[in-house]
């Protein structure tokens, strides 16, 4: 089991702060966050690709979606961010 | 009469000490080369300063200008600017401001402002149609009030004068400015002119506010054009994931977990890229604890201000730069103390970044035993105290008034005090953005992260560029710190900048984005290309609206190209003139910490190679070794002084 950190807007429009989620690659996160989103708020108006357009990190690094996890790990997803 | 719209047509020279007026010149000519905003005022200061002059001098012009598109409902853009000598760099600064200032100056039917002098007691300066008026800003009990008090004294004073509410534009100074505070701003309604120190110049010539009001209306090319134009524009910006998505909903404070993600978020005093604790002082921990509602300067659809209450008031909420500097930068997890230290120093009329930055040093300097502050990283206990302390410029408060260099000139630990040219660096940590670091130690006005280029956007916060490669950036930096720029001339806002990148560049798992993100840094050759040959940018892009906005509202000819090209114009004149002062390669600097010591101790490349980045830069700019734009490259942008 993995913990996951969902943050930016997808977090502000869901409520989805942190799950627990039985993955083996990064890739196998996005449905999960997705559907415990759905779950949460089905009216979020929130698509998969949205939750795919993440960057993702794994105990602080940057990763690929092809990235195996491990029991323990903590995977943060961060969509784009700007300002000034 | 102008042919161009937009324009009020109309300058005014004042000078404080004497009460003179007189009507500045200001040609189709200088409108076409210059257009407005900073790079108008960087031309007002170029024919009229030696390079001698001193920031607390009567012989320190203050230049405040707005742009042509400012008053004409173009989406996001009444911004105006201030420029004049820094106290804090000794060179020429600029600093933007949001608001509703530059809307009401032009309603008093000025494009811009040029004092001069000094008042000879302290005063405020009512501007209404063709009459200055200074009063006694002590008699009108104005002088010595916070921001938000100063801003309702001049309304009432405005209403009991007229006899009814007027509406009107008011920037103020705070007591940090009266002070002489090297880092004090310039405020309109919530909005800053914070950076370099501009306030205190402010102060220095006994002024304490300007209202400007009037019933003049901006004159626009094509209402009909511009209107459709605006709507277009206005959706694109609002459907953008930055524009209308992050922006509004997070604000600036959106960035707190995008640069821990990245390595880049200043954490104690610069020593480290990311904080433990950052989600506690993250936008998104602002929006759900403390947000309640956003805001927007005058015509923007972006709205990424925050408010939130601070001692049951509600409040100016804070930006990225505090989040950052005084949360990681100080060992701090309280995000409602950051709230409140955010609104002391805006209420109190202090840059934000600078006074930060100038606190965490001072917890180093202390924990290094060369200066006794009593601050420690991680102890927040006196720190309000200590703001308003800066402020009125009491016991370590007179000392840290002065900011990181002056400290560090006196104390020692000029490795840890973290400013380029006496201003001091934003919160972006640029060791793992090396392009970044690049752009601070060159930016114009000092250590400045939009004037910069903000190539940190496509290392590592929107596209992922490899942050650590030198390829492309020098170029990359070029080409951005033109278009922002020339954006910020026009009188917008360069937020509007992000909507030139498309959702699906943003969007990492597209190939369009890894696609792109890899080759940033081959496409140097391209970039340098088309920075020397912009007339080649002259089709309309889908993703750049500036120039019809020009277009249309202004009646001036424009693509990008020619935009381009005014930017490059506005950014080595601000240059240029800088070298007058005595700028040279030298000064484009960055502290040891960030240049010799690597991030990472395992990795050499999480270091600025500042040195190699700079030779380049200065290639691709056109300028000699020693940083100064060359004869040919002001030849070719037309910067002459007679």
């Amino acid at each position: 089991m993995v913990t996951v950190r969902v943050f930016g807007v997808l977090r502000l429009e869901s409520g989805v702060k942190r799950l627990e989620a039985d993955a083996d690659r990064v890739q196998d996160v996005f449905r999960l966050v997705y559907e415990e989103i759905k779950r949460v708020k089905p009216e979020a108006d929130i698509s998969l690709k949205d939750v795919r357009s993440c960057v993702v990190t794994v105990n602080g690094k940057i990763v690929k979606n092809s990235t195996r996890l491990k029991d323990g790990d903590e995977v943060m997803l961060v969509p784009s961010s700007c300002g000034g | 009469m102008s042919k161009y719209s937009g324009y009020m047509d109309k300058v005014a020279k004042f000078d404080l000490t004497t009460g003179k007026l007189e009507d500045y010149p200001w040609s189709d000519t200088d409108k076409e080369m210059y257009i407005g905003g900073k790079i108008m005022a960087n031309k007002i200061l170029y024919d009229n300063l030696t390079g001698k002059e001193e920031a607390y001098s009567e012989e320190n012009m203050i230049v405040i200008s707005t742009g042509p598109l400012t008053g004409t409902g173009v989406p996001a853009s009444n911004r105006f600017n201030i420029s004049a000598i820094s106290p804090q760099t000794g060179i020429i600064a600029s600093s933007n401001c949001g608001g509703n200032f530059g809307y009401y100056l032009k309603k008093a039917g000025y494009d811009a402002l040029i004092l001069t002098g000094r008042c000879a007691e302290h005063s405020w300066l009512e501007i209404y149609n063709d009459s200055f008026v200074l009063h006694n800003a002590d008699r009108e009990e104005v002088w010595g009030k916070r921001i938000t008090d100063a801003q309702q004294q001049l309304r009432d004073v405005i209403e009991r004068d007229n006899g009814c509410r007027m509406k009107c534009g008011i920037i103020t100074i705070g007591p940090a400015g009266e002070n002489l505070v090297r880092y004090a701003g310039v405020f309109s309604d919530e909005r800053t002119a914070g950076r370099a120190g501009l306030g205190s110049v402010f102060g220095w010539k006994n002024l304490k506010a300007i209202v400007a009001y009037g019933n003049h209306h901006t004159p626009i090319h094509n209402e009909k054009k511009t209107i459709a134009w605006n709507k277009k524009w206005v959706k694109y910006l609002k459907e953008h994931p930055g524009t209308g998505g992050m922006m509004p909903k997070l604000g600036t404070a959106g960035l707190v977990t995008g640069m821990q993600t990245a390595g880049i978020l200043a954490t104690r005093n610069y020593a480290q890229g990311q904080f433990e604790d950052f989600e506690k002082v993250s936008g998104e921990a602002l929006a759900e604890e403390y947000n309640i509602v956003n805001k927007g300067c005058l015509s923007c659809p972006i709205r990424c201000a925050r408010t939130v209450k601070v001692d049951g008031k509600q409040v100016k909420g804070p930006e990225l730069e505090i989040l950052g500097l005084m949360g990681g930068g100080i060992l701090n997890n309280d995000l409602g103390l950051i709230n409140k230290w955010n609104n002391e120093m805006d209420e109190l009329g202090m840059d934000t970044i600078s006074a930060s930055s100038t606190i965490a040093w001072a917890m180093e300097a202390n924990e290094k035993g060369i200066f006794e502050s009593g601050l420690e990283f991680g102890k927040t206990e006196g720190i309000t105290e200590l703001i308003e302390d800066i402020a009125f410029r009491r016991g370590i408060g007179n000392e840290l008034a002065e900011g990181t260099r002056r400290l560090s000139e006196k104390y020692g630990g000029k490795e840890f005090a973290i400013h380029s040219k006496g201003l001091e660096l934003a919160a972006y940590e640029p060791r793992r953005a090396v392009g970044q670091g690049l752009g601070y130690a060159v930016s114009n006005r000092g250590g400045c992260h939009l004037n910069a280029g903000y190539l940190v956007y496509l290392e590592g916060l929107g596209l992922h560029m490899d942050s650590q490669s030198t390829k492309g950036k020098a170029e990359l930096i070029m080409y951005l710190q033109d278009m922002l720029e020339m954006i910020s001339a026009t009188g917008q806002c360069i937020f509007t900048s992000y909507a030139l990148f498309p959702a699906a560049l943003l969007d990492p798992s597209t190939s369009v984005s890894k696609i792109t993100s890899s080759l940033l840094t081959k496409i140097g050759p391209i970039v340098a290309f088309l920075n020397k040959h912009p007339e080649l940018l002259c089709f309309p892009l889908p993703v750049f609206h500036h120039d019809r906005g020009m277009k249309y509202a202004v009646g001036m000819k424009m693509n990008m190209g020619k935009y381009m090209r005014i930017g490059e114009r506005g950014y080595n004149l601000e240059r240029y003139i800088d070298t007058l002062f005595g700028i040279t390669a030298k000064d484009d600097s960055l502290p040891a910490r960030l240049t010799d010591v690597p991030q990472d101790p395992s990795d050499d490349s999480t270091r600025v190679p500042l040195e190699e980045l700079k030779k380049k830069y200065y290639a691709t700019r056109g300028w000699t070794e020693d940083g100064v734009p060359t004869e040919s490259t002001l030849k070719k942008l037309g910067i002459r002084k007679g």
